[in-house]
């Protein structure tokens, strides 16, 4: 159980440090951005369309990552039973959903001008919402069970059989016919995009850390507020 | 009216920066609130059962 001694407070200090960081990680994302986007020639088929690759294909990966972590310790949960693992598994689907629901959102706008629709029942887009509508479940949950323990539990399975979608998603362009494209990647790409592809996969990466860390300290604290309301309720009755 | 193909890569990327940077408001504004509430806790003793 978390107790006081860890939780400490980071002071103003380590508030400014967490802000620098937000700051630094943001900044990092944009100058990969703006270099992908300047050194990338026009695509023969797509024209300047493709320069949303940069921030789709790198929200599809963070969105894998994060529903892995989740799945990593979610089994550690379950075998240990250690708060922090619940804790860190929560702040991952969160982080991952909001990654999920953005490769949603600009797989649409890319596929409008490519495919002539916003919207294709095809195997990658629905099981990419699957995996959202999984994770958003998983997020309501947390939200309704007040017993820890249980919730935790619930949250674990809930969590391991959503992680196992992702290989499902990655996979689908392959065992089905789908409107959707091979999955791209630097080995399967023109050098000429390889490193703006690269270069953006790493500085969302370091979004994607940032935010897990950042949602797991402020987890950490709504959970120790949890337990002191839980046991001041105890001691009154 | 049909937009070019330039618009849906603006709208792209002001998408990415709009969610991005509203997480990032999420995260300050449940920060705050978790450090105003934990403060009254850690003045409470220890909250570990």
């Amino acid at each position: 159980m978390l107790s006081r001694d860890q939780l400490p407070d980071p002071g103003p200090s380590g508030r400014r440090t967490g802000v620098w960081l937000a700051l630094a990680t943001l900044v990092v994302l944009a100058a990969a951005q703006a270099y992908a986007i300047s050194n990338s020639p026009a695509e023969g088929d797509m024209g300047h369309l493709q320069k949303i690759m940069y921030v789709h294909v790198p929200a599809a990966w963070m969105t894998f990552i994060a529903f892995f972590v989740v799945l990593v310790f979610s089994v550690l949960y379950l075998w240990r039973r250690r708060e922090t693992d619940d804790l860190i598994a929560a702040s991952a689907a969160e982080v991952g959903a909001v990654f999920n629901g953005l490769t949603l959102a600009l797989g649409m706008i890319w596929g409008r001008p490519t495919w002539g629709v916003w919207w294709a029942w095809d195997a990658r887009l629905t099981s990419t919402l699957v995996l959202f509508l999984i994770f958003v479940g998983y997020l309501a949950l947390r939200g309704f069970v007040d017993d820890a323990g249980q919730r935790a539990r619930w949250s674990a399975a809930v969590g391991i059989i959503g992680a196992i979608n992702v290989p499902i998603v990655y996979m689908s362009v392959m065992w089905w016919r789908t409107l959707h494209q091979q999955p791209s990647s630097p080995s399967t790409l023109d050098p000429a995009y390889t490193m703006g592809l690269r270069t953006n996969a790493i500085a969302m990466l370091l979004v994607l850390v940032f935010f897990i860390h950042k949602r797991y300290d402020i987890a950490r604290r709504e959970r120790a507020v949890e337990l002191a309301a839980q046991t001041a309720a105890m001691r009154g009755s | 009216m049909v937009a070019s193909n330039q618009t849906f890569v603006i709208a792209a990327y002001a998408l990415t920066w709009v969610v991005l940077l509203g997480y990032v408001w999420r995260l300050v504004s449940k920060d705050r609130r978790a450090r105003a509430d934990h403060g009254p806790v850690s003045g409470r003793g220890d909250v570990s059962r």
